[in-house]
């Protein structure tokens, strides 16, 4: 049995919108283990970033508790929350820095950040840059990069510094289903290379783009969006997939 | 400090005519001077942006900075301008997320001197007002707040050009003045040139010089439609 890394439990989340409360996560648990990635399916408004944004401890949860390797989030200081956001849980999505950022000056400012020294950051951007077979962006700014070059970037910027938890909000959107399957053979030969293994939770728009993770949740709703209000109804849908098995996933998710 | 001279960049999508996105553009901006680039949305002002950044190569024509002409310029000297005399100010959503006010504002000055980013940084955040956001994780910032994280950013290695494409997009109105005044004043007090790519006239009312840009070429601006800044604003307008 794979012991969670990442924890999600008994989490709700609404905002206030226009005076009134809009419910968009109820009583959601969840767990992602170490050398697992896990994606959380849905189309827009359907609080995939929602739940992302909330277990990557960006946002607290009205109710429930996150953790990292047992660790409750809630509980650690400023510091502390700071040095886990940027080092041991690292969020990527389609947005970078100011177009005319050098990117291995992206790639390389988080290990900078957390005390690596100007020439040892640039060395290991360097390497993760060629890692993803984004070498060729060395020397380009993120403005003349491509929508797929973008993406490895950000996974190079990601595994760069061993992270324990990566989280991927949307990222394989814009892609065409060619360069989705390579993300995704990229993305589970990081995490099979990392060290300590990590762990990844990623949002997709489309089952397809996640038929290679180990476990796909599927966030529902019991009527709309709005027919959540006030922490009514709804939860997370879980749906384990066997490592791997992604014929029976697929047979497993049409059924469903 | 800024002199664009008859810039063309046209696309060719697909077998039709092609898209005149920068048509024969000239533009002189000289230090201490705000202008607005004013045009409805596809007007061709982030192309026009790019190529003035070296994002882009023009089909012709020039963009000279402080005498040197970006078209001209190796990968490495492109680099270098846009790290030391160029700033550019985006939208709220290029901040790192989980990373604090100071660290972001960090990002072009840390992996080139990181001695001066630390001596750099707090000042100018303190003087955009946000002397006790420092340690405010992106997400815990306003959207104001966020821009002008972004605005330190862009002013870090204090350029003498900079560059903003929409900064107000994503703000109020109160915000947008709040915004657009403070870029106003530093320009003055930094002598450098701004070049503001807006669709709302409300905000290119900030600036000295307006020019209108419509489909690729510039044309005279008809300020009717756009409030002066000590105007009273007039949301909707």
């Amino acid at each position: 049995m794979v012991v969670d890394l990442l924890s999600v439990d008994g989490v709700w989340k609404g905002y206030s919108r226009g005076g009134q409360w809009l419910g968009v996560l109820a009583d959601v648990s969840f767990g992602v283990g170490a050398g697992e990635i896990a994606a959380v399916v849905g189309s827009r408004l359907k609080g995939k970033t929602t739940t992302l944004r909330v277990a990557a401890g960006m946002e607290r949860p009205d109710r429930g508790s996150v953790s990292l390797e047992g660790q409750k989030l809630a509980e650690l200081g400023d510091r502390a929350s700071s040095r886990l956001l940027g080092h041991e849980i690292v969020w990527i999505d389609r947005d970078g820095p100011e177009l005319g950022l050098e990117v291995s000056r992206f790639v390389g400012w988080p290990l900078a950040l957390h005390g690596r020294g100007r020439r040892d950051a640039e060395r290991l951007a360097a390497q993760a840059l060629e890692r993803v077979g984004a070498r060729d962006c060395l020397g380009r700014c993120w403005g003349e990069c491509s929508n797929q070059q973008r993406v490895l970037v950000g996974l190079a910027r990601a595994f760069a510094g061993s992270p324990r938890v990566v989280v991927i909000d949307d990222l394989l959107d814009a892609l065409g289903s060619r360069a989705t399957e390579e993300i995704s053979d990229l993305l589970r030969a990081l995490v099979e290379e990392s060290e300590p293994r990590c762990g990844v939770l990623m949002s997709v728009s489309d089952v397809d783009s996640a038929m290679f993770a180990d476990h796909v949740w599927s966030l529902t709703r019991k009527g709309t969006l709005k027919a959540l209000a006030g922490h009514g109804g709804g939860d997370a849908e879980v749906i384990p997939f066997p490592k791997h098995a992604h014929g029976e996933g697929s047979q497993a998710l049409g059924s469903s | 400090m800024l002199e664009v001279r008859d810039l063309v960049k046209h696309y060719q999508i697909g077998g039709g005519e092609p898209v005149r996105a920068v048509d024969g553009v000239s533009i002189k901006i000289a230090r201490g001077e705000f202008v607005a680039l004013y045009g409805p949305s596809g007007s061709g002002k982030t192309t026009l942006l790019e190529l003035i950044a070296g994002l882009r190569a023009p089909d012709s024509g020039s963009v000279l900075v402080a005498g040197r002409d970006v078209v001209a310029m190796s990968r490495r000297e492109a680099d270098e301008y846009r790290l030391r005399q160029l700033g550019i100010i985006g939208q709220p959503h290029n901040l790192i997320p989980g990373a604090q006010a100071i660290q972001n504002a960090s990002l072009k000055l840390l992996l080139s001197n990181a001695r001066r980013a630390k001596t750099t940084i707090e000042p100018l955040l303190g003087q955009l007002g946000l002397g006790d956001r420092l340690h405010h994780r992106t997400e815990q910032l306003s959207m104001g707040e966020r821009q002008r994280v972004l605005i330190a950013l862009a002013l870090s290695t204090d350029p003498k050009l900079v560059l903003a494409d929409e900064p107000t997009g994503n703000l109020d109105t109160s915000r947008t003045r709040e915004v657009l005044g403070l870029l106003r004043g530093l320009c003055r007090e930094r002598d450098m040139a701004l070049l503001l790519a807006t669709h709302d006239p409300q905000a290119a009312a900030f600036a000295d010089q307006v020019h209108e840009l419509r489909d690729g070429r510039l044309g005279a601006y008809t300020p009717d439609h756009g409030a002066a800044p000590d105007e009273p604003w007039k949301p909707g307008v």
